[in-house]
């Protein structure tokens, strides 16, 4: 058998290993490339001190995981025209990490090795998100984007900016409203949004649009204006000339108010009794426990902080700090305060009343007058309510029987105008008897239209100036300390070269495996075992295979047969006659040396060589050598060889079948004898 | 196909050939001393013709393929030069997108813009893609980065193969920076402030267009506030500086507006609807007067709370701490009386707050009643036109003082550069390739002939 020789299984299969490594190393590129997908990622830092606690600006508990609340994932589906996509799709690809440094991890490590609790409220995480090979970096890095612009957006209003600004006049002129309660809703919401704005410029009095390039100052001062000149005209207006869509609905309405106000009046009185009794029955118990006993000398024996902190020394926040007996106070002036406040609030109807149901004058004939709305008649008016809600809060007669208190009140105004016709009328004195109350009234409605339109523009701006507002604190609170990195979840590269080694590695260790193995079956099926040369079973097959091809030029065949094998074997012995046979053997491979030659020995004394890429010259020539070393050989000299050569070459005769090639060779044998070499004796 | 792409492709057509020509020679000389290999090869090497019109061949599919890919791809790049960037904000201080490079709005300015035919938004967005630079890695604090460089690439597509690509990113990246200033750089659209008293407040009462007036006025003051705060030694090319307009507006507002127009207005009892005017301030004091009622009515209740607020309960315990500065002082229990004390004193300040704007508005009145009628006023008239004039002077010369602040600002805030492939560098490519790719062809021609000649080869070694 051949012995083993790494080189040559290597250099035999290169080629092929080539191609195969090639191939395969193309496949994972590709499929690799086919699988890869992208991670965008960004890193952001809560910068309120109340993150460091885990909770908002508002004191709520900070949750991260609404960065994929389905409300913001919405939002970027539809401000980003995803509509192919799920929410849960997109949800599911993002991906949240808190990360801590290195410093906060060493105290992580020294508490726990104590045995103590660990509790740590990080404020800095990084926000993935992932896509496929399909969709692209890209795509995963605009979503990326998109989700944090919503979110820091949806944080500022939810938890800094939260005192929110409606527009709930929109249309106001178009609905069932009488005009003095249309001016009373826009009055309010105008004054709610002047105090938002106010609370905005309180936070950032420097934040100015770039998108409108107002400020909120500038806003609320808009909104002032509006509030003192036309909207306080059309009051004026609307009381003056006792503007109305349904006198007996106002009435009533209005009616019903002072009913409420006492009502609550009344329950106040009640609620306030109720403290002030508590109030002294605590101060009573706290002497009798000897808790009153302090003096101004008494000084706590150790230093306290100012916050409230845990057992770790972390700031919980300044806590409650109020005590039970203030309590008791605020309450009780929280109670008198509401109890004023309606008392007032009662006295205003009172005054709506007055004037939609006073008289002119023109019923009686003294001619069309004006209403007196003068802060005179306002003392008078609530001068009138308070003494009356004092008489009946001290005859404690409010709260049993609400309803007594309107009927006398409606008793004393019908009889104060039964005289006049606008009394009996379900119109006003003014609709009555003023000629112009028509286009007095026309003219209100289109300044009340024209007013709701105003707002209406201007709380376009407002929403223009807020929403860029929510994304400045969304900036202001929340930084960004990376900006959207997108990274190949797969090492393309790295993988393919990775794969290209592997199979290099298992292409040689293969092609190491099939030599040898071919090696051994050749050995043990084709192999001559004596000569070392194929058998004739090798050279059948290589007869077959090579039946139907037509041989190159340059293909020479050579035959060599020992005719006096039998005669050696028995005159010499069987060692001398396979001693010949091996020499022949060697001496062929040897002169043939590294040229494409397959040996055959084909049993019966009779070898068999096919050289390719040769001529008939050099092989004869070969041969020739071959039979000057035969003739001085050093083995097997006792014996007389006779043996016969046939050569034949594809050129030389003209013959390109292997077969005929053969035969050819056969009938061209010629006879040759090597002469016994006489030992030289000593 | 992209320009990296073509020649890749034709890279590695030149190294398969080589490879083949290496392995070829290899194989077939493999029991040739090197020495001898090289012999051999050099022997053998000389130019074969065959190969000229194939290298030519090579060369003009290099040249067409390399020009087709150079007109498919372009790149340019943003660089954002203002301060706020390298916080990840744009220069108004909310969060930079760099999506927004390649926005819808964006792309539709740049089509209208350019006039782009036959391309729609969706069609561009599709060709473009952004990316920063320069990218930090999210994973490790060391490599945390924030941008201020982004690249635009522009890789043609069917729908978009007609279109110029150097033509297209000059425009968007032109309409980015448009974008960019309209809505993250400083407006100043409020600052135009133009009037025509005889229309603009033919339905005004002069004190109401006083207070218009006030309101404009403010308006400029603040801005010019803001502005010098941020920047308080800023002067303009005018040589106005943020605070000297402050304070010019501030003047219009307290000489003009307030002590000449509005004294005027009311020493004189001057309104064009006395009346009106005021029926209008009465109403507004009876909804003044039930606002200082309860405040008036919340002072007496704390001040009542403060009375009841038991003497035995408002004892104080000193508390040993430590303020700001971390230096010890006495901190006391906080007891009730603090906050009630407080609050009475705040609600007795918005009661005389009330009960002021009360005699204001019953001054007002006390003088319009006086009014013999209502009606225009020329010299009220005058002297609105010309504080309108002031206001329109200060509101150009703050505009454009708050214009040269913010570019000087802003840095001209982005900068972009376009970058395409030249004619000339194709040219390179084409000729080294081409060297390189006729050189490999020879050998391999070289390589075959001593291939087929291999057993003379072989016989001259013996």
């Amino acid at each position: 058998m051949k012995s083993f020789q790494l080189s040559r299984y290597i250099k035999k299969w290169l080629p092929l290993i080539f191609v195969v490594c090639l191939v395969l190393t193309i496949g994972v590129y590709w499929f690799f490339s086919s699988k890869q997908n992208y991670t965008a990622s960004a890193v952001i830092h809560f910068d309120s001190e109340s993150a460091q606690q885990g909770l908002t600006p508002l004191g709520t508990e900070l949750n991260v995981n609404e960065i994929k609340s389905s409300a913001i994932i919405a939002k970027v589906i539809s401000n980003l025209g995803l509509e192919d996509y799920s929410v849960d799709s997109i949800i599911s690809r993002v991906q949240i990490t808190e990360v801590i440094d290195a410093d906060e991890l060493s105290r992580k490590e020294a508490l726990l090795e104590e045995g103590q609790e660990y509790i740590y409220k990080p404020t800095t995480f990084i926000v993935s998100f992932s896509s496929n090979n399909n969709e692209g970096g890209q795509f995963a890095r605009s979503v990326l984007d998109e989700i944090l612009d919503q979110y820091f957006t949806e944080y500022s209003e939810k938890y800094v900016n939260n005192a929110s600004i409606i527009n709930a006049i929109s249309g106001i002129q178009n609905k069932n409203f009488d005009y003095i309660e249309m001016m009373e809703l826009i009055d309010t919401n105008i004054e709610n949004t002047i105090s938002a704005l106010y609370n905005r410029v309180g936070n950032d009095p420097n934040f100015r649009s770039t998108a409108t390039g107002m400020s909120f100052n500038d806003l609320a001062r808009q909104y002032e204006f509006i509030q003192s000149v036309e909207v306080s005209g059309l009051f004026s207006d609307i009381l003056e000339h006792q503007i109305t869509k349904n006198k007996t609905l106002l009435i009533s309405d209005y009616n019903e108010r002072i009913s409420k106000y006492e009502i609550n009046s009344a329950v106040d009185d009640e609620k306030i009794a109720d403290v002030l009794a508590i109030i002294d029955d605590y101060v009573l118990k706290m002497r009798e426990s000897g808790n009153t006993n302090i003096t101004y000398e008494y000084i706590l024996d150790d230093v306290y902080d100012k916050e409230r902190v845990d057992e770790q020394g972390l700031v919980l926040g300044d806590g409650e700090q109020t005590v039970t007996y203030d309590k008791l106070i605020y309450s009780w002036r929280d109670h008198m305060n509401s109890k004023e406040y309606a008392i007032i609030d009662s006295a205003y109807c009172n005054y709506i009343l007055h004037i939609f149901g006073e008289c002119t004058g023109a019923c009686t004939g003294s001619g069309v007058g004006s209403i007196d709305i003068s802060l005179e008649e306002v003392d008078r008016v609530i001068d009138e309510v308070v003494s009356d809600t004092n008489t009946l809060g001290d005859n404690e007669s409010i709260s049993e029987e609400p309803t007594e208190s309107m009927e006398t009140s409606e008793e004393t105004s019908l009889q104060q105008n039964i005289v006049t016709e606008c009394s009996l009328s379900d119109l006003t004195c003014s609709a009555l008897n003023d000629p112009d109350y028509a286009v007095i009234v026309s003219d209100v409605e289109q300044r009340i239209a024209s007013l709701v339109s105003e707002l209406d523009n201007l709380y376009r701006y407002l929403e223009e100036t807020d929403a860029e507002y929510n994304e400045y604190l969304g900036a202001s609170n929340i930084s960004t300390l990376s900006t959207v990195a997108v990274t190949e979840n797969v090492n393309v590269q790295l993988y393919t070269v990775i794969a290209a080694i592997f199979f290099l590695i298992v292409c040689t260790c293969g092609a190491v495996l099939i030599g040898r193995i071919n090696d051994i079956v050749r050995y043990i099926f084709y192999t001559d075992h004596m000569t070392g040369l194929n058998n004739r079973t090798a050279f059948d097959n290589y007869l077959k295979q090579h039946d139907h091809r037509i041989l190159d030029n340059g293909i020479a065949c050579v035959t060599v047969t020992i005719t006096n094998q039998v005669t050696i074997n028995r005159r010499n012995g069987r060692e001398v006659g396979d001693k010949v046979l091996q020499l022949f053997a060697e001496q062929f491979q040897t002169v043939f040396g590294k040229m494409e030659t397959y040996f055959v020995y084909n049993g019966n004394a009779q070898f068999i060589l096919v050289v390719e890429k040769t001529d008939y010259a050099t092989v004869c020539q070969i041969m020739e050598h071959f039979r000057l070393i035969l003739d001085r050989r050093e083995e097997a000299q006792e014996c007389e060889i006779l043996y016969e050569i046939g050569i034949s070459e594809t050129t030389q005769h003209e013959i390109y079948n292997i077969r005929k090639l053969l035969s050819k060779a056969v009938s061209l044998q010629q006879k040759y004898v090597s002469e016994p070499i006489e030992q030289e004796v000593i | 196909m992209t320009i990296s792409l073509v020649i890749k492709l034709f890279v590695v057509l030149i190294l398969v050939i080589l490879a083949a020509a290496l392995i070829l020679s290899y194989v077939k000389l493999k029991d040739c001393s090197l020495q001898r290999m090289k012999r051999i090869v050099f022997q053998q090497f000389h130019w074969t013709f065959w190969t000229i019109p194939v290298t030519i061949i090579f060369a003009v599919s290099f040249m067409l393929m390399y020009a087709s890919a150079a007109g498919n791809t372009a790149s340019a790049v943003i660089t954002l030069n203002y301060s706020e960037a390298s916080s990840g904000q744009n220069s108004n201080q909310t969060r930079f997108n760099m999506s927004d490079i390649i926005s819808n709005d964006v792309l539709e300015l740049a089509i209208e813009k350019g006039a782009l035919e036959g391309v729609t938004v969706a069609d561009l967005k599709k060709a473009l893609s952004v990316a920063p630079t320069v990218q930090g890695n999210s994973y490790n604090p060391d490599g945390y980065h924030i941008s201020t460089e982004f690249a635009i690439y522009y890789f043609a597509t069917p729908q978009t193969k007609h279109l110029d690509a150097h033509q297209l990113l000059d425009l968007i990246t032109d309409s980015y920076k448009q974008f960019y200033i309209e809505r993250y750089a400083d407006n100043f659209q409020k600052l135009n402030m133009e009037f025509s008293p005889e229309t603009q407040f033919s339905e005004m009462d002069y004190l109401d267009i006083v207070a218009y007036l006030e309101q404009q006025c403010y308006l400029i003051e603040d801005y010019m506030y803001s502005l010098a705060q941020a920047s308080p030694s800023f002067v303009s090319s005018n040589g106005d500086t943020f605070a000297s307009l402050a304070e010019k507006c501030h003047q219009i507002a307290d000489v003009q507006l307030a002590n000449n127009i509005k004294s005027y207005l009311l020493y004189n009892s001057i309104s064009k609807d006395p009346d009106g005017y005021i029926s209008r301030l009465n109403y507004d004091n009876s909804l003044i007067e039930y606002e200082r009622r309860k405040t008036l009515a919340s002072y007496e209740i704390s001040n009542e709370a403060v009375r009841m607020y038991s003497e035995e309960m408002a004892k104080i315990v000193l508390v040993p701490t430590w303020d700001a500065d971390g230096d010890y002082y006495m901190g006391r229990t906080k007891v009730g009386i603090d906050e009630l004390s407080v609050e009475a004193q705040e609600y007795s300040e918005w009661t005389a707050d009330y009960t002021k704007a009360l005699e204001s508005n019953n001054a007002i009145v006390a003088s319009l009643k006086k009014a013999s009628s209502g009606g225009s006023n020329e010299t009220v008239d005058q002297m609105i036109q010309d504080v309108c004039r002031s206001l329109e002077d200060i509101s150009k010369l703050a505009k454009t003082a708050g214009q040269e602040y913010s570019e000087k600002r802003m840095n001209n805030c982005i900068f972009s550069s376009i970058h395409t492939n030249s004619i000339f560098r194709g040219f390179v490519y084409t000729f080294v390739f081409a060297f390189a790719f006729f050189v490999a062809l020879n050998l391999l021609s070289v390589v075959k002939r001593i291939s087929m000649n291999i057993g003379w080869y072989l016989s001259e070694k013996k």
